[in-house]
């Protein structure tokens, strides 16, 4: 069984207009972003936030002229999964030392013949929000150090950069578009929270695997055939990689769509945001990191990389199978 | 065979450790399933399903629905009873259900180390009272400690430290020591209050941790009154001073409780029947014949008595019980001290004491306390001053009992049950017979800790109701095996023989995650699982990138083992770069998240480790006993 008979698509040479497209994603995710905000969890905000469930289910409305009648008439109110699950939110500057004791038993009081049940609790102390903020944003910075660090020892340094642009442009999109489906589609509760955090690091890690591998063929077959055009070596590592690019990032994809309709509104977030990371994780392998190496030996080391009539874009593969027999 | 005779041994090693890990959580899994089932409140409802419930009151309702329960639930209490240290240890080493999971409370307390500076200064002017606001606005924005924030204030403005805390002839050096050692203990302080009284809360698996200098993290599971805890970790520690009743006393309300317990009518006690008598007995015949004796050893020299940890729980049962209650007079009060003691084979005993209910004086009185050393004997004492109205007291109360022992009692707990030697006039006594400058240490602490130390805020709260915890777990498991099924069908059908090798070694591999985690006292969380579900897809890239490659070697016209053998050999530095950057992530997340994060962090980097050892090495050892068996295809789809 074979989905990918050998290909010879040359990757290489259309990545200017994929350039223009990832450039266009990444400028309506930030436009996105300085319109609309990120919507940023509990976490890094700090203040209460309550997961309730009624039996049977309150109107939104009459919760939020309860909380308005004991000062928390700015709360955020929304469901949280099922429709009789609401999440009520109080910021950080407005929270007492019991203001989640104050909400419950004024909802209590509110709706006597409702059963409401507590699901969750969380209380962040502004302080905390602070700090784990600052651990995220420190994490992720050591993580693309360690990435610069290894990838430069294993490759050469101007690998390193093209991974570690590769992974900011990831990052961006993801951010880009979790604004975007938080915005549009409000029900899927994504918000920047630890567990998202998480996710992006995943994302991160993801995505350095995908260009590793292809890095790593880019290595061998430029042993194999030295002196070679730089463009037709990379197409072909590209298309050898290609069958294990799709069907690794295709079951990745897999499990992580089954994550997010199974998963339950917990690991939502997580999952929505490293479905789009293998997305675009998988895609800058090839038109980031290993287009940015092109173009700096284009334009940096001005490298005539044009390629003659005669030549095709893409290394013919039985060169290499005569390679091989000469070798052997 | 005889090359891979070493990998097969590694393999069957890791399978068999596995399980070794394993076992316990699945023996708590049995003893918890076992006990629901003969627990009250199942049993309660079996039973209201044919009995309905007679009409009466709502009030009485609950009081009647309780005492059922409570007969119920003998069974239970009996099968925990008599597997109770193997279900402990089972628990003990049990992969641990993360608080998302289970449901239960995580809070993270900070010490007030600013206000606490504030209220030891003395000679307290403005200056000061504005070096302190400027700290506390600094302390919320840094990680600097608040003592250093406060140097660099005075630092700057040129003033020493003396002018305000010590002596005022010492240098700046000095007094920061001072001040240094005074915040360390006093948020030691606070931990051993909240352990104290979580522990009296009779949380099971409760979990105390400090973090950085100022902050610890309580996690209690299974808890949700949130306000009942809050007042449990904020309020105001009380201390007390109870009188230890006479020992022959209480000797025979030991007994009574036991000739009870063992069934006979008589409650007086025989001379012949005292338990040092049957040294002849069995244990079992021992445990038949007095039960209660079998719980708590009285030592027959001094008659302290000692209750084993394991039987705590049991013992506290017992007193609880409506017919033992009828035989303690109603003054009496069963305390533990707060830590046990040690016993050579590593079993631990807590110390049983018996005391008059009200108490003698209360906390508020003591002013300080201190740990010495005696310079005549030199042992460690502590001395204790209290305030004039106390001092009055406390001169009546020793001058009235003049050989009897004094129970210090620290939220329930005793700490030490000293012999009044004299009766103390002026407030200041002194507390012999510790055993250790620590143990005098800890006193110290408790005699000083009518309040906490400093005002203790929760910073960071966080609930999980149960009914979310099952939800998660329900989802979880789902999610889980429905990715699991699709990996492995997809892995089956594309690379055919390859894939069922590969499918088997993912198997496998979930398998070893768990077992490192319940190797590791791992807690298994929901972004842990959601790490397993995502480990899955890694250890299978591993494969995939193997079996390419063998494809593309048998294309060019190798022999199936030279295939193997190219495909294994030129795909592992691809493996070996692309994990190793997966590992640095997943390090780096462990290092800076908290809770489920880090449990995700954690079984990622546990499944990147056994994935590669399943992908490299089990399907490699499966691959090459097929050649070796004679086989010149396998079918790699």
């Amino acid at each position: 069984m074979r989905f990918f008979p050998r290909t010879n698509i040359d990757f290489i040479g259309k990545r200017h207009i994929w350039y223009t497209v990832s450039a266009s994603l990444i400028l309506l995710g930030l436009i996105t972003m300085a319109i609309r905000g990120l919507n940023y969890g509990i976490d890094f905000v700090g203040g209460t936030e309550l997961t309730l469930e009624f039996n049977p289910v309150v109107h939104i409305g009459q919760v939020r002229s309860a909380l308005d009648k004991i000062g928390h008439g700015d709360a955020e109110i929304k469901t949280f999964g099922a429709a009789n699950q609401l999440l009520i939110r109080v910021k950080a500057s407005e929270q007492g030392a019991n203001t989640s004791d104050q909400i419950m038993s004024q909802l209590k009081s509110t709706f006597p013949s409702t059963q409401i049940q507590l699901l969750q609790e969380n209380k962040i102390g502004p302080q905390i929000g602070q700090e784990l903020r600052r651990d995220a944003v420190m994490a992720i910075f050591y993580s693309l150090i360690a990435i610069l660090i290894y990838v430069s020892l294993r490759f050469q340094f101007i690998y390193a950069v093209g991974a570690v642009i590769a992974l900011f442009h990831d990052v961006l999109i993801t951010l880009g578009a979790v604004a975007i489906f938080g915005w549009l589609l409000p029900w899927l509760n994504l918000e920047i929270n630890q567990t998202m955090v998480a996710a992006f690091l995943t994302l991160v890690a993801y995505s350095m695997n995908d260009t590793v591998v292809i890095f790593d063929r880019i290595r061998e077959n430029s042993k194999i055939y030295k002196g070679e055009n730089m463009i037709r070596v990379m197409n072909r590592s590209i298309n050898d990689t290609l069958s294990r690019t799709i069907i690794t990032s295709g079951t990745a994809f897999a499990v992580l769509l089954v994550l997010l309709i199974f998963g339950g509104e917990v690991t939502r977030g997580f999952a929505f945001a490293m479905l789009i990371g293998v997305i675009t994780g998988t895609y800058s392998s090839i038109y980031v990191a290993s287009a940015i190496v092109v173009d700096y030996n284009v334009y940096v080391k001005k490298v005539d990389l044009r390629l003659t009539a005669a030549q095709s874009p893409v290394l013919e593969i039985e060169k290499r199978y005569e390679a091989a027999a000469k070798r052997a | 065979m005889r090359k891979n005779r070493f990998k097969i041994i590694l393999i069957f090693a890791a399978i068999a450790l596995a399980l070794y890990y394993l076992y316990p959580t699945y023996q708590s899994a049995t003893y918890q399933n076992k006990l629901t089932e003969l627990s009250g409140q199942a049993k309660l409802e079996d039973y209201l399903q044919s009995h309905p419930l007679p009409p009466m009151p709502d009030s009485s309702k609950q009081v009647y629905l309780d005492s059922l329960t409570q007969a119920f639930s003998a069974d239970s209490i009996k099968y925990y009873d008599n597997n109770a240290n193997s279900i402990v240890d089972a628990r003990l080493k049990r992969i641990k259900l993360g608080l998302d999971l289970q449901g239960g409370m995580h809070i993270v307390l900070q010490v007030n180390v600013v206000k606490m500076l504030e209220d030891m200064a003395k000679n307290k002017d403005q200056t000061f009272e504005q070096i302190m606001q400027q700290v506390a606005a600094q302390a919320k924005q840094t990680d600097t400690s608040p003592l250093e924030l406060i140097r660099q204030q005075f630092d700057q403005r040129g003033i020493r430290l003396s002018r305000y805390y010590g002596d005022i002839r010492d240098d700046n050096n000095k007094v920061m020591a001072y001040l240094t050692d005074q915040t360390k203990t006093a948020v030691d302080r606070a931990m051993e209050i909240v352990r104290n009284r979580v522990d009296q809360y009779g949380v099971s698996e409760p979990s105390i941790q400090k973090q950085g200098s100022t902050r610890f993290i309580v996690e209690l599971p299974g808890v949700s009154n949130e306000t009942e805890v809050r007042e449990l970790l904020q309020g105001t520690a009380l201390l007390e001073f109870k009188l230890l009743k006479p020992t022959d006393v209480v000797i025979k309300v030991f007994q009574a409780i036991d000739n009870l317990l063992a069934g006979k009518s008589d409650t007086l006690a025989s001379k012949s029947d005292t338990a040092s008598s049957d040294t002849t007995m069995t244990p079992e015949q021992f445990a038949r014949k007095h039960p209660f004796f079998a719980i708590v050893r009285v030592n027959s020299q001094n008659g302290d008595a000692y209750v084993a940890e394991n039987d705590r729980d049991r013992l506290e049962r017992i007193l609880k019980r409506e017919d033992v209650q009828r035989v303690i007079p109603t003054d009496f009060q069963f305390l533990f001290s707060a830590k046990p003691q040690v016993v050579a084979q590593g079993e631990k005993f807590y110390a049983l004491y018996v005391v008059k209910k009200d108490p003698e004086l209360t906390g508020g009185v003591v002013t300080d306390a201190q740990a010495q050393i005696d310079p005549t004997t030199n042992s460690p004492i502590v001395t204790m001053k209290m305030s004039s109205e106390g001092s009055r007291e406390w001169a009546r109360i020793t001058g009235a009992n003049i050989g009897k022992r004094i129970a210090i009692v620290l939220d329930n707990a005793v700490y030490s049950a000293p012999v009044v030697r004299s009766k103390i006039t002026g407030g200041s006594s002194q507390i012999e017979g510790m055993a250790n400058v620590e143990e005098a240490n800890l006193l110290a602490i408790v005699l000083r800790a009518g309040a906490l130390p400093a005002p203790v805020d929760i910073v960071e709260e966080r609930n999980v109701g149960p009914s979310l915890g099952e939800d998660s777990i329900r989802n979880g498991v789902t999610s889980g095996a429905i990715g699991l099924a699709l990996i492995i069908l997809f892995m089956a059908f594309y690379y055919r023989t390859g894939g069922f090798a590969a499918d088997f070694a993912v198997l496998l591999n979930i398998f070893f995650i768990l077992g490192v985690l319940a190797a590791f006292h791992g807690t298994l969380t929901l972004p842990g699982i959601a790490g397993m579900i995502l480990t899955f897809a890694v250890a299978v890239d591993a494969n995939v990138l193997i079996y390419e490659r063998i494809r593309e070697e048998l294309t060019t016209g190798k022999t199936l083992r030279a295939a193997i053998d190219q495909g294994y050999s030129k795909a592992f530095t691809a493996i070996f770069d692309a994990n190793i950057i997966s590992l640095f992530t997943g390090a780096i997340l462990y290092q800076f998240g908290t809770g489920p994060v880090q449990g995700f962090a954690l079984t990622l980097m546990i499944g990147i480790v056994a994935s590669l050892f399943s992908a490299i090495v089990i399907t490699r050892v499966i691959f090459d006993i097929m050649v070796e068996r004679g086989a010149t295809h396998i079918n790699f789809g």
